[in-house]
């Protein structure tokens, strides 16, 4: 079944070789294959392809909608996640579909079969089981990698995807295990060829709680969340959710349990000084949350069981590096968990990260052509922010190596792929940076549920979309302009309106259905009253359609802003700019500019601390050398 | 090291032609170097003045105080110098000369020191338009004014209102993008349009100060007008004791505005002469009273004027808003004409002997000064800073509504970000390189 080919036989020329096999890796290795490129996927253990280290979940605000994405342009997760949630829920379902994030509880065991039922039926990928030591350069170009075995690897692009094993320790107490996941050793001659590059490096931590036997667990004193009746899959492929739907526990601290942490906190990795990486804000450890919110009296705690058939249950909310024996007392101090067994104890997990702006937007260090980076390594967290740069930097590394000059971007006002990206390679992280919503300012223009009608054009053009998906999307979008069409051209005059139980002034002008539905408080069940031919068409369009209403007057306010950007996005910046020549430009601003290399004029604008004037005076920079190219 | 920093610029920052002292002013890399050649000597500590003599083609030509303010701890940032000479131009020019024989040192362009400190995050530009504003100001008011956008009070209101929006946006935000996760309270509402209502209402009072903050930076807008020959242009002239409107006895002879400044009781004061409102086939005429009935519908005051000696009337003139109208019957020298219907606040006078022109003077003096009170410091001096916050207005309007009547936080907090903008726009974050251009046009060499 699985063509994993044992280092004797192996070939060993590709074109585009993909270093691990997480959530990064697949998606760049099937998107390199997509693309047409002669694919290798090199990882210690092809078992653990697909493997969900931290929690088993899919999405959520931000993240959906990357998951969305990622499905528009044919990647695998989407699809993948679909045949495995086990929990489906819509979040923010009472708010506008702007901020609306599918999520679901996956199934470890089926997202690890599933994914690696995707790789095995790529025609022209294959996995490697090994590991990957040096990258071979030749000519000032990556020519491939020599692996842990001594096997060299040879081929045009080698895409570096990593996760947390680059000089990864786990940290559970005083202990400082050298890993990078429980039981797998750690990346540390990688990461140390990547420091002899010179590549800038960093050190990051992220946590995971401990797992728990569910059959310890007492559920009937517990608050249970039940999967949403009608499920909303990820894929716009997947017409249906075939998965039995479970539900989990809710339960929370107490008192109780924040004494025993405090009691202990000096002896978490964290508190005792033993981890100097940065952790998320957004994503505490259990102490954190006790130290420093010590006004909370309780912090919830969602109980997820790992798999439809499988005992562990994996508790979010309480992530901890104490030591096991105070895990086990904290843990039991909880409502419903006063006899759990755990089956692995929380810890953090400490590693190198290469800081992203070292990076083009293709993902492609800059110091080094052919090499690409994609994932936890860049500073990010997230199954879905590792997929999603997956599928990016496995488009270009395939792109290049087929000869195109021009790099695979997408811009911030396209898709939440390219606010990520342009935030990672232009503003660099801090703590390990996840997707929000907030974070995209065409926000209200890029939703999870028009992710296909933004992307999947784009993705045919680039050579990564089949045919099953390019069929589905046409059908869609035909039936869609129908829907548009029709209820741009049912017209009501205002006599008629007020008829209806409008309130709209009496002015003589006709509104359309379209006009009537985007005014404030009117719902579609009212316009579908008065023009019944409009209910001929399937309630996914009808959707659609209200939903563009409910943005319409919003969008095109917004639609000035995404031109302005578009202009600066289409003035590029030379790539061997000399910043020393640029004239009237603060030390600090110039210092920036020559570590982050903008591509682009409305880049450079997104850089913290660049004043209007500067980029007025990068502009005339470059349009004075332009000119001296002309006339030369 | 390679010097390739941008030009060292030099200007006279003092006023043109003889003067006791003149200032010059450098700034740049080789400001420094500029001093030590024209000096012979070293540099005084920083920031303190030192007496040098100065040095042209081997003989000294001037003793002077000179300063040196070592970047970035200056007014653009760079290194930057002042000489402090005697103000004859000769010794100017001969400077001037000198220093700009040094390779990368120029002449400053119209504004460029300032434009330095704005470009290197020194002024923001509401301090930036301060400075340009101090510089012209005529009256204290308008000194006042300009004083406190120079120090960066203005740009200090304007920041609590943004951190207070940034505050309801992160609120927004946190309900948004962490409503999964039960340590956020999910009701964000009230809070919010708690913050939203309290900064519109200090968007609407000081735009309800805005129109006046405006006048004082332009003028108060008095026009006079009245039917032709009423004697407006010879009114005009005796306000301003000189003759700037043509005068004469033919019906018609003003056709374009007249327009002048002038001080009265310490107030800037725009004085305009309209043409005469009358029905007319001439078209030059009829464009005349076209202009002539826009600008008195702008004005702040309207004097309207009409012959005594003659039996006319006041033109019809319906006051817009807050406008005020004084009525004067000119001409009072000739005599009154005996049908006249006498109005109780009718002004008399005489533009040609002066009697009854002092009263008129006070009286508009009192208007004037009426208009241009104030309670509390002005934010929104230029016609940009209005129309930058009744934009942001308008956004948290709209954000308030959608919380209170659909509770959407996704929309609210795009019109909430939509303020935030207009504010940056304000202080000179995003999208002002109009502006800069235009601003900065608008200085004199060496400020």
């Amino acid at each position: 079944m699985f063509h994993v080919k044992r280092r004797e036989s192996v070939l060993s020329k590709f074109d585009v070789i993909v270093v691990g096999g997480g959530h990064a890796g697949t998606e760049a290795a099937c998107a390199s294959a997509r693309f047409g490129a002669r694919t290798a996927l090199v990882t210690y253990r092809a078992d653990k392809i697909g493997e969900m280290s931290c929690n088993p979940a899919i999405g959520g605000l931000g993240k959906g909608h990357l998951v969305r994405e990622i499905d528009a342009l044919d990647g695998v997760m989407g699809r993948v996640a679909d045949e495995a949630g086990i929990q489906y829920r819509l979040l923010n379902r009472s708010k506008g579909p702007a901020v609306q994030g599918p999520r679901s509880q996956a199934d470890r065991k089926l997202y690890r079969q599933a994914m690696q039922n995707e790789i095995a039926a790529i025609e022209n990928l294959t996995v490697i089981e090994d590991g990957a030591d040096d990258v071979i350069v030749k000519n000032d170009r990556v020519a491939g990698i020599i692996c842990s075995s001594g096997q060299e690897l040879h081929a045009g692009a080698v895409i570096i995807t990593t996760g947390t094993f680059l000089r990864g320790i786990i940290h559970c107490g005083r202990e400082r295990i050298p890993a990078g996941r429980v039981g797998e050793a750690p990346s540390v001659r990688l990461a140390e060829r990547l420091e002899a590059m010179q590549l800038p490096l960093g050190r990051l931590k992220t946590g995971t709680p401990a797992r728990l036997d569910g059959r310890t667990i007492d559920w009937s004193a517990l608050e249970m969340q039940l999967a949403d009746e009608d499920p909303v899959p990820f894929s716009f492929l997947t017409s249906s959710v075939k998965v039995p739907q479970i539900a989990c526990g809710i339960t929370w601290t107490n008192e109780k349990t924040h004494e025993v942490i405090a009691k202990d906190i000096e002896q978490s990795a964290v508190y005792s000084g033993a981890i100097s990486g940065q952790g998320p804000r957004y994503c505490p450890s259990i102490e954190d949350k006790v130290h420093k919110f010590a006004d909370r009296d309780r912090h919830q705690v969602f109980l997820e069981p790992e798999g439809l058939d499988d005992i562990t249950v994996y508790p979010n909310g309480i992530s901890s590096s104490l030591p096991a024996d105070v895990q086990d007392a904290f843990i039991r101090t909880i409502s419903g968990l006063e006899k759990v067994e755990i089956l692995q104890p929380g810890y953090a997990i400490e590693y190198d990260y290469v800081d992203p702006r070292s990076l083009s937007r293709s993902l492609e260090v800059r110091s080094l052509k052919g090499l690409y980076l994609a994932g936890q390594i860049n500073g990010t967290t997230g199954y879905e922010e590792a997929a999603a740069q997956g599928l990016v930097a496995g488009l270009n590394a395939a792109a290049s190596t087929g000869g195109a000059r021009d790099p695979i971007i997408f811009d911030r006002a396209e898709a939440y792929i390219g606010v990520m990206i342009d935030d990672l390679v232009t503003r660099g992280v801090s703590e390990p940076y996840r997707m929000f919503t907030s974070r995209a300012e065409y926000r209200l223009h890029l939703r999870a549920d028009n992710a296909d009608q933004r992307l999947t054009e784009r993705g045919l053009q680039i050579g990564c979309v089949g045919s099953e998906r390019w069929i589905a999307f046409s059908e869609k979008a035909a039936r869609l302009n129908e829907a548009r069409h029709s209820f741009e051209s049912s017209t009501i005059t205002p006599n008629e309106a007020k008829a209806n139980g409008l309130d709209i002034k009496l002015d003589g002008r006709r509104r359309s259905a379209f006009d009537v539905l985007s005014y404030p408080g009117v719902l579609m069940d009212q316009v579908l009253s008065i023009w019944p031919e409009l209910k001929r068409f399937e309630p996914t369009a009808l959707e659609q359609v209200s939903i563009e209403a409910r943005y319409h007057s919003y969008l095109e306010r917004q639609s000035q802003d995404i031109q302005t950007l578009r202009k600066e996005e289409a003035r590029s910046i030379p790539a061997h700019i000399n910043y020393d020549e640029v004239g009237s430009l603060s030390n600090e601003v110039r210092e920036k500019l020559k570590a982050i290399r903008p591509e682009t004029l409305a880049q450079a604008n997104r850089i913290e601390g660049m004043t209007p004037s500067s980029i007025l005076a990068l502009l005339a920079h470059i349009k004075k050398s332009e000119r001296k190219v002309q006339s030369a | 090291m390679v010097e390739r920093e941008g030009d060292t610029i030099v200007a006279l920052s003092s006023g043109r032609g003889r003067s006791g002292v003149g200032v010059i002013r450098l700034s740049g890399p080789r400001s420094f170097l500029v001093i030590e050649k024209l000096t012979r000597s070293s540099l005084p500590i920083p920031r303190r003045a030192g007496l040098r003599k100065l040095y042209v083609s081997d003989q000294v030509f001037d003793e002077a105080l000179v300063l040196t303010f070592p970047g970035p701890h200056s007014f653009t940032g760079e290194n930057c110098g002042e000489i402090h000479c005697h103000g004859s131009p000769a010794i100017i020019e001969g400077f001037l000369g000198f220093a700009t024989s040094f390779d990368g040192v120029r002449l400053a362009e119209r504004g460029e020191f300032t434009r330095l400190a704005v470009e290197n995050g020194k002024l923001d530009l509401l301090q930036a338009e301060g400075i340009q504003d101090i510089i012209d100001a005529q009256t204290p008011r308008q000194v006042e004014q300009a004083a406190r956008s120079l120090t960066g009070e203005s740009t200090g209101v304007i920041q609590l209102w943004r951190s207070n929006l940034i505050n309801a946006s992160a609120l927004l935000a946190a309900s948004i993008d962490f409503a999964d996760e039960g340590d956020v309270s999910e009701s964000v509402q009230a809070p919010v349009i708690g913050v939203l209502d309290a900064v519109s209402k200090q968007l609407i009072s000081a735009l309800a100060n805005a129109h006046r903050d405006q006048r004082v930076r332009e003028g108060i807008r008095v026009a006079i007008i009245g039917e032709p020959n009423a004697g407006k242009s010879s009114l005009l002239n005796a306000l301003l004791d000189r003759e700037a409107a043509i005068v004469s006895s033919t019906p018609g002879t003003t056709r374009d505005i007249v327009e002048v400044p002038l001080v009265l009781g310490g107030l800037p004061v725009q004085l305009a002469d309209t043409a005469g409102l009358r029905d007319t086939q001439d078209d030059v005429e009829r464009e005349g009273v076209r202009r002539a009935q826009d600008w008195a519908a702008s004005a702040d005051i309207v004097v309207s004027v009409r012959d005594r000696s003659t039996n006319s009337k006041f033109v019809e003139w319906s006051p817009c808003d807050e406008q005020i109208i004084i009525y004067v019957g000119n001409k009072s020298d000739l005599g009154t004409h005996p049908e006249i219907a006498q109005r109780d606040d009718e002004m008399t006078l005489s533009s040609k002997t002066g009697e009854g022109l002092q009263q008129l003077r006070d009286k508009l003096e009192e208007l004037v000064d009426t208009l241009s009170q104030s309670d509390e410091p002005g934010v929104l001096v230029r016609l940009r800073h209005r129309q930058a916050i009744e934009r942001a207005l308008e956004c948290l309007e709209s954000a308030q509504s959608q919380l209170f009547h659909q509770n959407d936080v996704d929309l609210a907090g795009f019109e909430v970000k939509q303020a935030i903008l207009a504010m940056d726009g304000l202080i000179g974050r995003v999208d002002i390189e109009d502006v800069l251009d235009n601003l900065f046009s608008g200085f004199c060499i060496g400020k």
